[in-house]
């Protein structure tokens, strides 16, 4: 164990642990836009900038990915120099995606506005490249049907040459860590469709009702999965009939892992959504 | 295709450095990165496609498009720039008709800015197919351009 | 070609290419760098090679083909005994007589000469030249007197015995020792003490370790590593060997740059040389300490001079170079996690002469806290452009003025940018400014990588902070905000600003996102990436708010800010301009002098390249 200190306050931390969760745990808040707890750090929207001190030498670091290593390091999250630098990284954001309603809020919360930047976007770009859809796709789901392409102001997420890729299997976990709404799903006629990845997908029917459910094929995968581990099929029906059958039987509603249930209710039952633990050791 | 392609993924097999290597090759040998050759690298060595689409849209060395026959780099490094090689570009990309980055309707010509060359005391420069030309102006851009024009016609 | 097992066996090899390569009489040595490659060096070569043979000498003359010699701008070089004359610009045309009276009659060919731009007088020996003559070639010399495709030249003017002697009497931690007693720093960029991050990674824990040897040459302006690695592979490649041996290395990767094609060959070469004479592989030299080097070929990304993202690059994981955020440095976690040594080509092009002779010898070299010598590409609008080795401390005074001789056709010095595009401009004021890390530093400049471009009045240095600029924001991976968005912002700022459509406030504007930049990118690139501007605004604000306030540009470069025009005075009515105008904007009647449509100009500069009176003028 370490011993460091942010904002003053002393904590005792393992050696490694990012400034982020070390924060955290003394109940500090620090934004972020392309973190999340189930992928490893990325370090690429800036918000989450802090002012380091190690023994003197002074510098600003991304408090997501920076590893706290030894005691004595002393972290302050809300100087001047930090809030100005964070306020530029939103600035630059909001510039690029001005229709992004969680960059707006946070503008209006930090009195940040573009007025005086000379490129701002028309409101069609939604996607900020944090990368929480490119990394899930691979560290968790494990297929890497979208990745970073192009550089620079180019850079941007796609599939391979831009084109519909059978990798992609409609599991919509990218959507889901979306934090700015770029990655639209939806259904027509039945099809499961991510226009974005150019994905157009079958989806296979609740047995009780006919109401599409999931894409056929990640069921099938996820059935052998399941398989694999012992767990004996299940009777595929939508969330609707489940909770149907479950309030007929008298037990408890199965909890939604996580998120709000009504974005995708079709596939939000726990035994239906891909297990990080389980997809991660897969891989 | 696969002909072409197998030996070079043969080369590299079990080596966990190869992408940028492989992409070189194949880019040699068909002067851009067909699809069908990324999907079989894809398939073979288990390196996701999207892997490796990114490298190759990510590294300036590969081409997405075919090239056409003769590939015109002008060095704009800074030894060059400040020695007018703007001009140049500007001057070859008017008398080919393309943009930079693009070939021309024949296959001819690729035309390529390239961010130094290394051969900074020649400045302005232009590779033309790995041949370097030194110290020209924009008319001798043209005029060189002509010269393989010629040789070609 | 058999195998050496000890230090004594290459000792004994040494000899025997000594004795054997000590010829007598005559030899000729043609450059065939790059830069003199594209001059025409082969055909050179191919004419000496051809003449000779034809003569059916008694005692067969030898054509050599040699490394980079640095003075590209006179290329091709020949130098040729008897005499050791030196011979610049040489054609196949001047063949047959150099043949009939240097080789033959041991005399000098006068007008092949260099001539000497302050005395008017020409000059015989290389040594004698003003552009060698300040210089301290420590690491570049071998490069005009070996060939790169010859383990055997490499041997013989005394190649791998430091590496024979730090493996049979030296243990990894007294080549360290020597090596931070030398006080040689970095010399790709950071500057970061070498010993130290040797010790770092020595100490480190994890197995395998790696070495690489960044070949990556992204900044443009500079050509050392090419010429180096072109010129002298073994050099790079012996260093590399005593690195991995005083940090324990197993595996080693050379990345060079795939826009150098010689480098790569000749290196190529050169590693399966060192293989077949056991310098590479398992128990070298019989010591048995094992080391494999292989080479890779950059993608053309800038961003990949990046330790981080080189490392990524390497490991090919994503596809994309990845520059990550440190700590955990690359000597504790690089390559594959493992503990992972970085340097650059010149750095480890230092490490054999400091193994031999001693770490107190180098560090009397230079200055206090910046030892040895540094190699500098001195290019731009300066007479003698090419590679130049000195001795830290030197002034920018003297390397401009004394070894380059000077600004071109009488102009007037404006600025030197040092440091590629993570460095600064430096005005005339900064001439007497001692070349070292610190004092680079402090003048908001860096020694970087040893680019220097020199610029001169009709250099416009807003131009020239754009261009910069550009060449980042085209290099940007893209993966954090400030780096990415940032320099696109600023790249609009100076867009408006050359078209003629800047106003006051845009000044403030770029220095608030290039501190933003600085403070808040991932890595070094996007942190240095604002220096140009941040220093062209420092030293030369003045001709920003000519560009905003009176829409023009005094050097005459910006496009949108200059019209051509046609002397009449000068003019002679020859109408060469009026023939290769693309757009027609120049026509007239024959025997007087053109008109100009300035509505029609494109200002492509054909027309002032074309004339021969000097009767373009360009406000």
């Amino acid at each position: 164990m370490i011993e460091v200190k942010i904002d003053g306050q002393r904590v005792a931390v393992a050696a490694g642990t990012t400034i982020l969760a070390a924060a955290r745990r003394l109940g500090l808040e620090i934004p972020t836009l392309c973190h999340h707890e189930a992928l490893e750090p990325f370090g690429a929207c800036r918000l989450c900038l802090v002012a380091l001190d190690e023994g003197g030498r002074q510098s600003i670091v991304a408090a997501c990915n920076y590893p706290l290593e030894r005691s004595g390091l002393s972290v302050e999250t809300g100087t001047p120099a930090v809030w100005q630098a964070r306020k530029m990284s939103l600035k630059l954001l909001l510039a690029r995606c001005p229709g992004v309603k969680v960059l707006q809020d946070l503008a209006r919360q930090w009195r940040v506005d573009t007025a005086d930047l000379l490129l701002t976007g028309d409101g069609e770009e939604e996607c900020i490249l944090c990368g929480l859809c490119v990394r899930v796709c691979r560290e968790v789901i494990g297929k890497n049907a979208i990745s970073f392409v192009y550089r620079g102001a180019e850079r941007k997420v796609s599939t391979p040459f831009d084109a519909e890729t059978d990798l992609c299997l409609g599991c919509a976990a990218c959507a889901y860590l979306c934090p700015t709404g770029a990655i639209k799903v939806r259904e027509e006629a039945g099809r499961l469709l991510i226009d974005r990845w150019h994905s157009d997908l079958e989806q296979a029917l609740c047995s009780e009702c006919g109401r599409p459910v999931v894409p056929a094929e990640l069921l099938v995968q996820m059935r052998e999965k399941a398989a694999e581990e012992g767990v004996p099929g299940e009777e595929l029906l939508c969330l609707r009939c489940r909770r149907m059958r479950a309030a007929a039987a008298a037990t408890a509603l199965p909890v939604p892992q996580y998120g709000p249930a009504d974005s995708f209710p079709a596939r939000r039952s726990s035994r239906e959504e891909p297990d990080v633990n389980q997809a991660r050791k897969g891989k | 295709m696969r002909k072409q392609v197998d030996p070079i993924i043969d080369r590299y097999r079990g080596d966990r450095t190869a992408i940028v290597a492989i992409l070189h090759e194949i880019n040699a040998a068909f002067r851009y990165l067909p699809r069908e050759a990324l999907e079989r690298v894809s398939e073979q060595l288990s390196i996701p496609l999207s892997h490796l689409y990114s490298a190759a849209t990510f590294y300036r060395s590969f081409d997405l498009e075919p090239c056409g026959e003769h590939e015109i780099q002008v060095c704009l490094g800074t030894a060059c720039h400040v020695r007018g090689s703007e001009l140049i570009l500007d001057a070859l990309s008017r008398r080919l008709g393309i943009k930079p980055g693009e070939t021309t309707a024949d296959s001819k010509y690729t035309l390529k800015r390239v961010n130094c060359l290394g051969a900074c005391a020649l400045g302005p420069l232009v590779s033309i197919d790995r041949d370097y030309h030194g110290h020209l102006t924009a008319h001798q851009a043209e005029r060189l351009l002509e010269a393989y024009e010629d040789e070609d016609a | 070609m058999k195998t050496l097992k000890s230090a004594e066996e290459l000792e004994v090899r040494r000899e025997q290419i000594a004795g054997a390569g000590h010829r007598e009489g005559a030899s000729v040595a043609v450059c065939c760098g790059t830069g003199c490659s594209a001059s025409g060096a082969r055909e050179v070569v191919a004419a000496f090679e051809e003449q000779l043979l034809q003569r059916e000498l008694e005692v067969p003359v030898l054509t050599r083909i040699t490394g980079c010699h640095g003075f590209c701008e006179q290329g091709p070089l020949v130098v040729v005994e008897p005499g050791n004359i030196f011979y610049c610009r040489v054609e196949p045309e001047d063949v047959p007589e150099i043949i009939e009276r240097t080789v033959l009659g041991a005399e000098a060919v006068e007008r092949l000469l260099y001539v000497d731009p302050v005395s008017g007088e020409p000059v015989q020996q290389e040594a004698e030249v003003p552009f060698y003559r300040g210089q301290k070639r420590l690491t570049l010399g071998w490069n005009g007197q070996i060939s790169p495709h010859r383990i055997e030249d490499y041997v013989g003017v005394g190649g791998y015995r430091a590496l024979a002697g730090a493996l049979g009497s030296l243990s990894p931690e007294q080549v360290i020792a020597n090596i931070k007693e030398s006080g040689l720093r970095g010399r790709g960029g950071g500057g970061f003490p070498a010993g130290r991050k040797w010790e770092l990674c020595r100490r480190a824990t994890g197995e395998p370790k790696y070495l690489i040897c960044n070949a990556d040459e992204g900044d443009p302006g500079c050509f050392q590593d090419r010429s180096l690695l072109e010129g002298n592979p073994h050099l790079v490649i012996e260093g590399a060997i005593i690195a991995a041996y005083a940090v324990g290395a197993a595996k080693g990767f050379i990345y060079v740059r795939n826009e150098y094609p010689l480098a790569v060959e000749h290196a190529g070469i050169a590693l399966v040389q060192a293989r077949e004479w056991g310098l590479l592989g398992e128990d070298i030299l019989g010591s048995g300490f094992d080391f494999e080097l292989q080479l890779t070929r950059g993608g053309g990304a800038f961003v990949c001079g990046e330790e981080t993202a080189l490392i990524s690059s390497i490991e090919g994981l994503s596809g994309e170079p990845n520059p990550r955020p440190r700590p955990p440095y690359p000597v504790e976690k690089g390559l594959w996690g493992k503990p992972t040594l970085i340097n650059n080509v010149k750095t480890l092009a230092a490490v054999p002469l400091i193994t031999e002779r001693g770490g107190a010898w180098y560090g009397q070299i230079g200055t206090a806290a910046s030892k040895g010598t540094m190699i500098f590409s001195l290019t731009g609008k300066v007479n003698n452009t090419g590679l130049v080795e000195v001795p830290m401390g030197m002034t920018l005074q003297q390397l401009i003025y004394e070894i380059g001789g000077g600004i071109p056709g009488g102009k007037e010095f404006k600025a030197v940018q040092t440091g590629g595009p993570a460095g600064g401009c430096l005005p005339a004021s900064k001439l007497d400014l001692p070349l070292d890390y610190e004092k680079l530093t402090e003048a908001g400049s860096i020694m970087g990588s040893g680019g220097m471009i020199v610029m001169d009045e009709r250099t416009c240095m807003v131009d020239v902070a754009r261009y910069f600029l550009s060449f980042t924001v085209d290099e940007s991976c893209g993966k954090c905000t400030p780096c990415r968005e940032g320099g696109r912002q600023m790249m609009a700022y100076l867009d408006e600003i050359t078209a003629g459509r800047g106003k006051p406030e845009y000044l403030e504007r770029l220095r608030e996102l290039a501190a933003a930049m600085q403070a808040g990118s991932l890595c070094a690139l996007g942190r240095l990436a604002p220096n140009p501007v941040l220093t062209t605004l420092r030293y030369f604000e003045d001709e920003y708010r000519v560009h905003i306030e009176e829409r023009r540009c005094p050097a005459g470069v910006c496009k949108e800010l200059i019209t051509y025009s046609i002397d009449e005075e000068a003019c002679t009515a020859c109408r060469r301009c009026n023939r290769h105008c693309p757009t027609g904007a120049i026509s007239g009647p024959k025997k007087e002098v053109p008109r100009l449509d300035p509505e029609l100009c494109i200002r492509c500069g054909i027309c002032r390249d074309v004339c021969r009176f000097d009767a373009i003028v360009v406000q």
